[in-house]
């Protein structure tokens, strides 16, 4: 049956019988207690990300790697991270995968991926809280793509460290955008810190937002934050 | 502006064009009452009517996804006399083109703006709240964007595809002192009599209450249709992997059998969050339980069928599909005498969009504040991966992760398509 | 303890009768709870700045710090200060500050509660110091509370009924029944009081409420019955039965039967929720007894069959017609046999006849354990029973409760028929409305909405019977 379904896999396109598949998605939950079967499962269904298969199967099976991809199907999947149509399920992988070398594979991409594509691969990072990242993503935030820089914000923000923060103090961007980005992930910084216990780092960021010159819903949030600071003991 | 003006290629889905960005609300009613040339938004009609509020106490809105759901939501926004309702956005040209000539019509004006990309709506300065009603995939996105823009917003359920996306969302919500409601009219509506039963006292104890509901969303490998012209196909799909066009596809039908998007896994958790979100709403409501998460989820496969147990901190069960158990069923402690607690309820008059139309005036939570409907989203959530998994799962509300779990911790959160990131 | 409990409700009813010169309750030991916690000096920071919030002219700011009243800010020396706001804020803050202070749950805001209640011109602002006081009141704040149920302003009323409900302490149930016992208490006030003890599950009052069952009174009288209906076991049977036996024939009798019928439901053995009420029923005259039967065959039960079935057969004409009511009272389908034997029977009145027809038309589409296809037959076997158009009416109506694909088939003959066309429609789209059966059955249902939205009169019927179709929802009105 398993043999089968890779089988059609080859031919396997939008339209095709869904329920041809089926082996492959039972496998992949019932070898767990068998390492050496989930190894080949992986091998097997991370070999057809080079094979001349349609989108629609390399979707499928970025979507089982999601679920059992380990180490050893990050190359496969890293070289599909420049690729137009297929880095994001790429990444719909990689971004799931707990092993560093996803988080690496993800890391070496950025420097020579551009427009969306490397939106994404922040996006990815930012999820993945990866803070090895952080100087590439504070000097994307000064892109000269603002969907880039304003990513890269987010990302930051997600990581939410002392460094991240920092990062984020030093951006300069006048592109609306990207400072609404910076202004929310400041603030989850912020908020990060506070739970961290850093509470100073924190009231400083807060107040920095809670000035006049903020619109409205910011001013809120930073008060909101120094009250958490007010009530937080030391 | 004119509709076709307003549609956004894919090229710019990364960027808000400035010129969108309105004169704030304030500022222009400040200078309404002496301006003589045509309003932006709030017309000279609506300021002269009489038997509403005055326009500077009404809500401004605006609707984000205006299909069978969303036409109901501003259908009863609409109906208000404390809300101008003065734009919409959709993806389909019928959708928007049918926004327009309803609100146009009620207003009796030609002012409501039309939008493909929902961006330019949360840009404009001039808009108190959203209403927000595409498919589910598109939630998280939208709902904390409006929170940087400084919107109060009403979400349809189920609020969340993920479970990373809910403490994200009341993080935006709560960062930006927004009111954010979910929109299940069901869970104080359709159970009203358990409710009261086991909020009166008069079932003792509750030990557990079963939900019967389904079934779990799946993956779509529908054929390629060609793209009609009057759909933005790329935002329509958005953050989720891309597939190509087919009507059954990205139907908005209330079905979940392969005709809807309801029916597929990157749009929707099938009736298990959609009917998922009123029934475990209704009954962790009953149960008074809905400010909680399970900390274990049992995965039952017997004779009988596959069920679930959740069970949560307080010792409550919910059982999920258990064999020969009604819907809501609820097994209490009879012969025992408990103090009755008072029933929460809406706020104001108008049903659950009465209650965030007053939250929005009063600055209170809402009935559905999002936090209570990420709460019961969760549980459709954590079921579906256990059922995926075929396996019992522990949970750790407050870390939002399955501790030691490294299989099911991968489930958490999915990859947005580029350029969508949360 | 009685005498106690007595003293206890009359200084309440003498705090309720001094209008105008209403003393505020003491506040001191009683309300501060002595923790570590609640006698902490207060974060002098975070208290500034939570005061500078609620008195701030912007909603937004003012939200932001009765969030933080809610549950930052520990202790009642903050609590005090907090509320001590209250006096300076405009209403709309005023409502918003109680607000935040009733979740905070301290009663070291209660003083500052109470001096708003008394000087307040705001009607809206009084109801939201009441509904404080609900919630971090005690027994000793009961005399305002019932003071306020007959206040001149809707909005106190209704929150003065709200804050009784909530109002928590042991004492304080018992203090309103014994407040019910008052005599300058008007009917409405009492109607209330029964009300609010039945709203706060207040069984140890069933004693007191049970005579109020007998009050001359119809208002009282309706109230107590609908208030036992919901608070009474089985071991108030025998009080209860009484109330049945001195109800006037007609709406009165009736709805103290149904009381009984809802007390012995509660019962957990069902097959024996008869038999608590058969042991009250045995010790009273046979006359007595004759007259309860029909409460009786509302219960129901393997245990009351045989005392009806003799009855039904009894050569006493009075006792006969006590069992064929009580028979046509059964409140599940088993008796479905006898009932059919009795609407054949050619010997039987046509009163009699009609009555059995009439249960038959009530019980048989009921769900039970029986399959759906047997009720369905039943209901058919029923029809052809039917004489009389209103009870055909009654049939179709009915049926929609066995939600089967087969009940839409039997239906849909009927939308040819004129008289019945309306009752058909209504009945076919409340199938519809249950997608479990619509969907799998989608094209069958298709054509036969199209035709109930051709033939309905009822616009409702209509938009239901088209959102069906589209697979839309429809939410029932309230």
């Amino acid at each position: 049956m398993l043999d089968q379904a890779f089988e059609a896999l080859k031919t396997y396109d939008w339209g095709a019988d869904r329920n041809q598949l089926l082996p492959i998605e039972e496998a992949v939950i019932t070898t767990r207690d068998d390492a050496a079967a989930r190894q080949a499962l992986e091998a097997r269904i991370a070999a057809l990300l080079a094979a001349d298969v349609s989108r629609d199967a390399k979707d499928f099976a970025c979507r089982m790697l999601m679920i059992i991809g380990s180490a050893a199907a990050v190359p496969a999947l890293a070289a599909l991270l420049p690729e137009h149509d297929e880095s994001h399920m790429a990444r719909y992988a990689l971004e799931r995968i707990p092993a560093d070398e996803a988080a690496r594979a993800l890391r070496e991409a950025l420097p020579k991926a551009s427009g969306p594509l490397k939106v994404g691969i922040i996006g990815s990072l930012g999820v993945r809280r990866d803070t090895a990242s952080v100087p590439a993503l504070a000097a994307s935030l000064a892109d000269s793509d603002a969907a880039v820089a304003r990513a890269a914000a987010t990302a930051l923000g997600n990581i939410g460290t002392p460094e991240a923060a920092k990062a984020l103090a030093a951006s300069r961007s006048t592109n609306a955008d990207v400072k609404l980005a910076a202004t929310d992930a400041r603030l989850a910084c912020a908020d990060s810190l506070l739970a961290a216990g850093k509470k100073s780092e924190a009231l400083v960021l807060y107040k920095s937002l809670a000035g006049e010159d903020q619109p409205k819903h910011v001013r809120l949030a930073g008060t909101r934050g120094m009250l958490a600071c007010a009530g937080k003991a030391q | 502006m004119h509709d076709d003006q307003s549609r956004t290629q894919y090229e710019d889905h990364g960027r808000i064009r400035p010129e969108h960005r309105g004169p704030s609300r304030r500022e222009f009613l400040k200078t309404a009452g002496a301006a003589i040339a045509v309003p932006y938004v709030i017309t000279s009609s609506a300021l002269g009517n009489e038997e509403r509020p005055p326009a500077s106490d009404r809500i401004v809105m605006a609707g984000i996804g205006i299909g069978n759901m969303g036409r109901g939501d501003c259908e009863s926004f609409l109906g208000r006399g404390d809300v101008q309702y003065v734009a919409a956005s959709d993806v389909r040209k019928g959708a928007r083109d049918w926004a327009k000539a309803r609100v146009d019509k009620h207003y009796q004006n030609g002012d409501c703006q039309t939008y493909n990309d929902f961006r330019e709506i949360l840009a404009r300065g001039d808009i108190d709240a959203v209403h927000i009603a595409t498919p589910d995939h598109w939630h998280a996105i939208m709902v904390i964007e409006a929170c940087r823009q400084g919107k109060d917003v009403y979400c349809q359920k189920p609020e969340t595809r993920t479970l990373r996306e809910g403490p994200l969302m009341i993080a935006a919500a709560r960062r930006y002192a927004r009111v954010v409601s979910g929109g299940s009219q069901r869970v104080l509506e359709d159970y009203r009599d358990t409710v009261n039963k086991c909020w009166a006292g008069e079932l003792g104890t509750i030990k557990s209450i079963n939900v019967n509901v389904g079934p779990l969303s799946q993956l779509c490998n529908l054929p390629a249709e060609a793209t009609p012209p009057e759909i933005d196909w790329e935002l329509w799909l958005g953050p989720a992997p891309w597939a190509p066009y087919n009507k059954a596809r990205c139907d908005g039908n209330f079905s979940t059998a392969g005709n809807s998007w309801r029916s597929y896994i990157d749009y929707s958790g099938g009736g298990m969050t959609d009917w998922g979100a009123h029934h475990f709403g209704g009954a962790t409501f009953a149960v008074d339980v809905r400010e909680l998460q399970p900390r274990e989820i049992e995965y039952h496969d017997e004779k009988e069928g596959k069920f679930l147990t959740y069970k949560y901190p307080n010792g409550l069960l919910l059982t999920h599909n258990r064999p020969q158990t009604g819907n809501l069923q609820v097994e209490g402690t009879p012969g025992e005498e408990i103090a009755a607690k008072a029933v929460p309820s809406y706020k104001g008059d108008g049903g659950i969009y009465g209650d965030f139309i007053e939250c929005v005036k009063t600055r209170e939570k809402p009935f559905r504040d999002i936090e209570l409907a990420v709460n019961t989203v969760a549980v459709s959530h954590l079921g579906i991966i256990a059922y995926e998994l075929q396996r019992s799962l522990k949970w750790d509300a407050a870390r939002q992760e399955f501790p030691g779990d490294a299989e099911a911790n991968r489930f958490l959160d999915r990859a947005r398509r580029e350029p969508w990131v949360l | 303890m009685m005498k106690r409990r007595i003293a206890i409700a009359l200084a309440i009813f003498t705090s309720w009768a001094c209008v105008g010169t209403l003393r505020f309750p003491a506040f001191g030991e009683d309300d501060a709870p002595a923790t570590a916690e609640a006698s902490a000096e207060p974060d002098s920071e975070l208290l500034r700045m939570v005061l500078d919030l609620v008195g701030d002219k912007d909603k937004d700011l003012r939200a932001l710090g009765f969030e933080q009243v809610r549950t930052e800010v520990k202790g009642p020396a903050a609590t005090r200060e907090i509320a001590a706001q209250l006096r300076k804020l405009a209403p709309e803050a005023q409502i918003g500050l109680l607000g935040a202070l009733a979740d905070r749950g301290d009663p070291a805001a209660m003083g500052e509660v109470f001096l708003l209640l008394e000087t307040s011109r705001d009607e809206t602002v009084r109801a939201a110091a009441i509904a404080v006081i609900g919630v971090l009141g005690n027994v000793a704040h009961l005399g305002t509370l019932l003071q306020r149920l007959s206040a001149t302003s809707e909005a106190e009323r209704d929150a003065a009924r709200q804050s009784l409900v909530r109002l928590r302490g042991d004492d304080v149930s018992a203090q309103i029944a014994l407040c019910m016992e008052l005599t300058d208490y008007r009917a409405a006030a009492r109607v209330q009081m029964i009300e609010i003890l039945a709203e706060r599950r207040a069984q140890g009052e069933v004693p007191q409420i049970l005579p109020k069952a007998l009050n001359e009174d119809p208002a009282v009288r309706a109230a107590a019955i609908k208030a036992l209906g919901a608070l009474a076991s089985a071991e108030h049977l025998p009080g209860l039965v009484q109330v049945v036996l001195h109800a006037a024939p007609g709406a009165d009798r009736e709805s103290a039967e149904k009381c009984v019928a809802q007390v012995c439901s509660r019962v957990a053995d069902a097959e024996n929720r008869a038999k608590p009420l058969l042991a009250a029923i045995e010790v009273l005259s046979p006359d007595k007894q004759v007259l309860l039967l029909p409460t009786l065959g509302r219960v129901g039960g393997v245990a009351a069959l045989p005392i009806i079935e003799a009855a039904l057969t009894d050569s006493d004409a009075q006792r006969r017609e006590a069992g064929l009511r009580a028979i046509c009272n059964w409140p599940d389908a088993a008796v479905a046999p006898r009932l059919l034997e009795l609407a054949q029977n050619a010997s039987q009145s046509d009163e009699a006849r009609a009555l059995a027809l009439a249960a038959l038309v009530r019980v048989a589409p009921l769900p039970d354990k029986r399959p759906d296809s047997e009720r369905l037959a039943l209901v058919k076997q029923v029809m052809a029973l039917c004489t009389r158009d209103a009870d055909r009416e009654q049939v179709i109506k009915r049926v929609r409760a066995i939600r089967t694909i087969e009940t839409l088939r039997f239906l849909v003959p009927y939308m040819d028929q004129p008289r019945f066309a309306q009752q058909a429609c209504e009945s076919l789209v409340e199938l519809a409305h249950h997608r479990g059966l619509r969907e799998p059955n989608k094209e069958e249902f298709d054509r036969v909405l199209d035709r109930v939205i051709a033939t309905s009169q009822d616009a409702a019927v209509v938009e239901r019977a088209g959102r069906y179709k589209k697979g839309q929802t429809w939410v029932r009105p309230k």
